[in-house]
């Protein structure tokens, strides 16, 4: 009987030694801090698909730029389509721009007075240093998609 | 003797006299008018009257099935869409009334007055709607259309008399054109669709006092994109736009295929070195632009067995001021010189395509 109480008190006090042990990780701390993502610059595009169709081929993609400032963007003189550009509605090529989430952004809204055009990120973005980017939309037929690919 | 030469007589004048019974025993349906909206809406529900006038020839008519043909489009599903009735002042027998319902066609050859008539006046062996749409023309529709069949919903007595009376149709009106031929048949199950003069009996237009037939012609608005005119050129394989799916915002692809020509022929540029696309497009401020300068930007690429693309974003291609609608746009092809020029074969008229979103 007196065996078993100090094998009993032998384990809990084990337990209580164990829970009381100090953790210690070796984790950077600015490693849990979130970046805002930035893709301002001049961005050209690279490729264009049109319901998955590769038509970079066809047209002069190179000829599209778009530049993104610190909030405001512009597009280049283009013979291509671009979400704003819609005849649909009232097309502008510069206004401004945001995220919808400035730091796990998924899509980015165009802006201008005449309205707000949203645009779906292809790919996810992470903090700076951004060389690729990708938007996919439709042109007002929901039955046809395009994806852009732009490189800086 | 003279007892069989008498029955002889009988017999010479009866045989003689019976062809002019069965001449005149006869009726007389004719088609006065049509009043049908020159234009109406998609999903609107429309009213038509069809005046005829109705003569027996002074012969009984009892216990006849007045049949009613209309012609419309297939996507009107009128079979199961249109309600229709038919009045006049015929009242002979009131248990078989001049007035009263129109039933779609049956289609039950087992019964008596659902079985049609050919030209010759005897059973085809067919429903009223299968041999409408074999016999009668379908007006100047290039297709899609399709001739309904309705029968009284009882025997008529209509014996003796001659009389107006009207056909009355309530149908909501179908998507998939902006414009038709709608055509109207009337006649009786007793003659269906004989003719009067044997040598005419394989015309379809053949006159014949037992039946008649109207057309009248019908705007639509609000039909979908895509939609067609069926009094206009008929679809055609000579050129198409992909994707399946679009408005004029999108980048197109037209495809020109230089084999598909009228009633299967080839056309004038089969083999040709280079192919250009002449194109015009109309804007929703009812100007129009047109390019067809055989230029560089114009030239088509080869694709395939005479087949040529060209893919371009129109508002680009053609220089479009903001907030500018296209709405449609009208093609032809040219060779290098511009010495043969493709248009829609069969017709002398550019090929039209309108956006094409569902």
């Amino acid at each position: 009987m007196r065996n078993t109480l100090l094998s009993t008190l032998l384990l809990f006090s084990l337990v209580i030694f164990t829970s009381c042990e100090e953790d210690k990780f070796d984790v950077r701390q600015d490693a849990l801090t979130e970046y805002a993502v930035n893709i301002q610059g001049i961005w050209t595009l690279h490729s264009l698909y049109r319901n998955g169709e590769d038509l970079s081929g066809i047209f002069d993609a190179s000829s599209l730029t778009l530049t993104l400032g610190d909030g405001t963007f512009s597009i280049g003189s283009t013979n291509l389509p671009f979400p704003t550009l819609k005849t649909t509605g009232t097309p502008f090529d510069s206004g401004t721009w945001s995220f919808d989430d400035d730091y796990k952004p998924t899509k980015i809204h165009f802006t201008d007075s005449s309205g707000d055009v949203v645009t779906n990120l292809s790919f996810p973005l992470y903090g700076n240093n951004q060389t690729s980017l990708g938007l996919e939309f439709s042109l007002g037929c929901g039955q046809t998609s395009y994806m852009y690919q732009f490189k800086k | 003797m003279q007892n069989s030469k008498n029955k002889f007589k009988k017999l010479l004048v009866g045989l003689l006299i019976f062809p002019l019974v069965i001449l005149f025993v006869t009726a007389c349906f004719d088609i006065t008018g049509v009043t049908q909206p020159s234009t109406a809406k998609v999903g609107e529900t429309i009213t038509i009257t069809v005046d005829v006038n109705y003569d027996s020839e002074d012969t009984d008519q009892n216990y006849k099935f007045l049949i009613f043909g209309m012609m419309a489009p297939k996507s009107w599903d009128i079979a199961n869409n249109a309600v229709v009735a038919f009045s006049s002042s015929v009242n002979q027998s009131p248990d078989r009334p001049g007035s009263g319902n129109m039933i779609a066609d049956p289609q039950d050859l087992t019964f008596w007055g659902n079985k049609s008539k050919g030209s010759d006046g005897n059973e085809t062996g067919n429903t009223w709607t299968q041999d409408m749409n074999a016999i009668l023309d379908i007006g100047e529709n290039y297709g899609e259309v399709e001739w309904v069949a309705f029968r009284s919903e009882n025997p008529i007595d209509a014996s003796q008399i001659s009389v107006d009376g009207t056909i009355t149709v309530t149908l909501t009106v179908g998507d998939g054109h902006t414009g038709a031929q709608l055509g109207y048949w009337i006649g009786s199950h007793n003659d269906g669709f004989k003719q009067e003069d044997s040598i005419d009996s394989s015309t379809q237009d053949a006159e014949s006092r037992f039946w008649d037939t109207g057309y009248a012609s019908i705007n639509i608005t609000g039909a979908a994109s895509g939609s067609t005119d069926l009094t206009g050129p008929a679809p055609t394989f000579t050129a198409f736009i992909s994707p399946e799916g679009y408005l004029f915002d999108d980048i197109i692809t037209v495809r020109f295929d230089a084999k598909e020509g009228f009633n299967g022929a080839n056309t004038a540029l089969l083999n040709a070195n280079a192919v250009h696309l002449n194109a015009t497009i109309m804007l929703g401020d009812g100007t129009t632009i047109t390019k067809a300068d055989r230029d560089a930007a114009s030239s088509m690429t080869l694709v395939g067995n005479n087949i040529w693309e060209i893919t371009m974003w129109p508002p680009g291609y053609f220089d479009v001021t903001a907030g500018n609608l296209i709405t449609e746009i009208h093609l032809s092809f040219s060779n290098a010189d511009g010495s043969i020029t493709v248009r829609n074969p069969g017709y002398d008229s550019d090929i039209v395509f309108g956006a094409n979103c569902q």
